[in-house]
């Protein structure tokens, strides 16, 4: 009997195209209501699953600013806080997420993202 | 007093014995190990186990948060429900693009006001006023 193996991405959830070696940007049905997408500490990279290809690439591109800022060292969050650090002379902001409207577009580091994605 | 060569070899067996508790791992127990091969399990509860293997393999959240297949009555703690946590549920991400906040921010126009910033803003130096040079005499004529 034949049968046809299902390609890694579609077992694993993964949105191939845009995903890279290292930032697997995995497609999710659960994301709270009118997000499309988050970039997470360790890399990954949620996304809407009923995005298009086209909106997915360009959320990923603004994500992957996040991740950058991530690694650099200037952006860092926990379950309570989001602390931004622009640049070395700047003082480290702690934000706390509780009373902060997070994924506001005129945060620093959303700003960011967004000029440069 | 003074410490004889057996004394001190036994005080450093017991520092080491504290600082190895765990093996390579200097600061946390690892446990007993599930599911990845190595735990001590008998010949019958083995053979019970892949009795219990009689479906074919489901569809389940792994340790990335993604999806994948896992086999019935496979023992780690990623088939687990209970004790299966996706690495980024721990806190989830901030660090969003919401649809409803970009379209509202440009709609209403209306500047988000940064309080840290503003509040940052009152302990920025403010520049010293330039000092007056003393040494030009201005009344003083070039004749």
């Amino acid at each position: 009997m034949a049968f046809k193996l299902k390609p890694h991405a579609d077992i694993f959830g993964i949105h191939e195209k845009t995903s890279e070696f290292g930032t697997p940007v995995i497609k999710k049905d659960d994301l709270e209501d009118g997000v499309e997408a988050e970039a997470n500490r360790d890399g990954t990279i949620f996304v809407d699953s009923k995005l298009s290809d086209k909106k997915i690439e360009d959320a990923v591109a603004h994500e992957k600013v996040h991740l950058d800022q991530l690694a650099q060292g200037r952006l860092q969050y926990s379950a309570e806080t989001v602390t931004w650090k622009k640049d070395t002379r700047s003082p480290a902001r702690v934000y706390k997420r509780a009373t902060m409207n997070e994924g506001h577009p005129d945060f620093e580091w959303e700003n960011e993202a967004y000029k440069q994605s | 007093m003074a410490i004889t060569y057996r004394g001190q070899a036994k005080k450093f067996n017991r520092i080491e014995s504290k600082q190895n508790a765990s093996g390579f791992q200097d600061k946390s127990d690892p446990g007993p190990r599930q599911g990845v091969g190595g735990e001590d399990v008998s010949l019958s509860q083995a053979k019970e186990a892949f009795a219990k293997r009689s479906g074919s393999p489901v569809k389940k959240k792994n340790f990335y948060g993604g999806e994948s297949y896992f086999q019935d009555g496979y023992g780690g703690d990623m088939a687990s429900p209970a004790k299966s946590n996706p690495i980024t549920s721990k806190s989830k991400s901030p660090l969003k693009i919401n649809e409803a906040l970009v379209s509202g921010a440009g709609l209403t126009g209306k500047k988000f006001v940064d309080v840290a910033a503003e509040v940052g803003k009152v302990f920025e130096e403010k520049k010293e006023p330039i000092a007056a040079d003393l040494s030009i005499d201005k009344n003083k004529t070039n004749n």
